[in-house]
């Protein structure tokens, strides 16, 4: 008795089997009721699973127009380029309806309660300046540590005064987070801080955003020349730092979720 | 970027957002799967050869996004959101909810499926690519791809099994041998 093997009845269930081989399979079939329940589940599961699909929305404009538009990247662009498209695309996927319990809360406190106190990120002890570009520091502040930790990137929370507005991994494997800080009189600064073993967020640079603030106190999103001026004070650090795009916002959901967990 | 590139990627769009949605169980995250893809293929553009196939290509770059970030976390999707599949647009009446509920059905049995099984059976079942262009795209041998999807096919089958069982009429096997027995010559 010739044995008829699963991948060989799954291609006889698809149509694919030589036909020399088929009346094998006829026969086998006639004579052993498993090998027909076998060849059910292998019909069921190619002619069965497309069909569904057919229900599903129509595309995203979103992705229509990142195709149709002529903004497309030229080849062989470096990594800055990248890396503001792809916060311009993160932020434009980020879902409007956040939980109710939205860990933005947590920043939002925390901006709120800095704000009223006068108590400013670079008055703290080993938190560097602004202007001190690539110095390295480390967050004292516990609210801060906590707004970096879990709040997810592009928030609107207007109060709150540090913002994350986008999530990487790092060359060095570490989680990253660029982020906004606002300063008194409205002054903006930029930044990127990493998550190191212990779980403590540190500075890697920060300088001063070099466009005026308007609106909410967040300069309107997109990869577009003036965001790229205003970033262009960490950008040297930030390109040495980024191994890959930025975390697009369900990842990034995931990652907070899970308590930034490193990929093996 | 020419034309005929982003002409193609237009097009092969519900093709690769399909095969997205696939693998993530979710609408949502197909869709962010598919805008990373995309990010990635426009910034590659340089990698991809004109005249060849561009779907392959994506298929190749969606593929192993998804397997980086599945084996990195150890991540496998949520069953699908029912409020997901209720957004779902459609006709009114039975025959739509018939059909939300088997989409429900098959997201959520993909997501038992290990991330290399559901590559294949979205290529395979879903998109239809032959066992060969699975092999191409996955970079795996013909056999290994046959053998695998084989057990996924069976594993996928058990999970549907109580939705099929609900609302089905049993297949008529032998109609089944000779329709594809008779189907037109192989495309191993």
């Amino acid at each position: 008795m010739i044995k008829i093997s699963d991948a060989e009845l799954m291609a006889y269930a698809d149509g694919v089997l030589p036909r020399r081989l088929r009346p094998l399979v006829r026969q086998a079939l006639l004579r052993d009721p498993e090998l027909l329940e076998k060849l059910e589940s292998y019909i069921i599961t190619y002619r069965g699973l497309a069909a569904p699909f057919a229900q599903l929305p129509p595309v995203p404009d979103r992705l229509r127009q990142m195709l149709a538009s002529g903004d497309a990247a030229p080849p062989r662009e470096g990594l800055w380029p990248r890396l503001l498209r792809s916060i311009g695309e993160a932020k434009s996927a980020v879902r409007t309806a956040l939980p109710a319990r939205s860990l933005a809360a947590v920043a939002l406190f925390a901006g709120a309660a800095m704000l009223a106190s006068g108590f400013w990120l670079w008055g703290l002890p080993g938190m560097p300046r602004p202007a001190d570009g690539d110095n390295a520091g480390r967050l004292s502040g516990a609210q801060l540590q906590r707004a970096l930790e879990r709040t997810e990137s592009n928030v609107a929370a207007p109060l709150a005064v540090l913002k994350p507005t986008g999530t990487f991994l790092s060359t060095e494997n570490e989680w990253c987070r660029q982020y906004q800080l606002i300063g008194d009189a409205g002054t903006r600064f930029v930044g990127v801080a990493c998550r190191g073993k212990g779980g403590a967020w540190q500075v890697k640079t920060s300088a001063l955003a070099r466009t005026p603030e308007r609106g909410n106190g967040y300069a309107a999103a997109g990869a577009d020349a003036g965001e790229a001026q205003e970033l262009a004070g960490i950008e040297p650090t930030l390109g040495k730092l980024m191994k890959d795009i930025v975390l697009l916002p369900a990842d990034e959901r995931s990652l907070i979720a899970g308590g930034w967990q490193l990929p093996r | 970027m020419t034309d005929e590139f982003r002409t193609q990627m237009v097009e092969f769009l519900p093709r690769l957002r399909r095969f997205a949605i696939a693998l993530t169980g979710d609408v949502d995250q197909g869709d962010d799967l598919v805008q990373e893809t995309c990010l990635r293929a426009l910034s590659r553009v340089d990698q991809w050869q004109p005249g060849s196939r561009l779907d392959s290509w994506m298929y190749r770059i969606a593929q192993n996004l998804w397997l980086d970030r599945a084996r990195a976390r150890r991540w496998r999707p949520e069953l699908s959101d029912p409020e997901v599949v209720e957004a779902l647009p459609g006709q009114d009446g039975r025959a739509v909810v018939e059909d939300r509920l088997t989409l429900q059905a098959v997201l959520g049995a993909m997501t038992a499926l290990s991330p290399e099984q559901q590559v294949l059976v979205a290529l395979v079942c879903i998109d239809g690519a032959s066992y060969k262009e699975a092999a191409e795209i996955t970079g795996t041998p013909i056999g290994t791809v046959m053998s695998r999807l084989a057990r996924a096919r069976r594993e996928l089958h058990a999970r549907l099994e109580p939705s099929l069982s609900h609302n089905r009429t049993r297949p008529d096997v032998p109609a089944a041998i000779r329709l594809t027995a008779s189907k037109a010559g192989p495309r191993l």
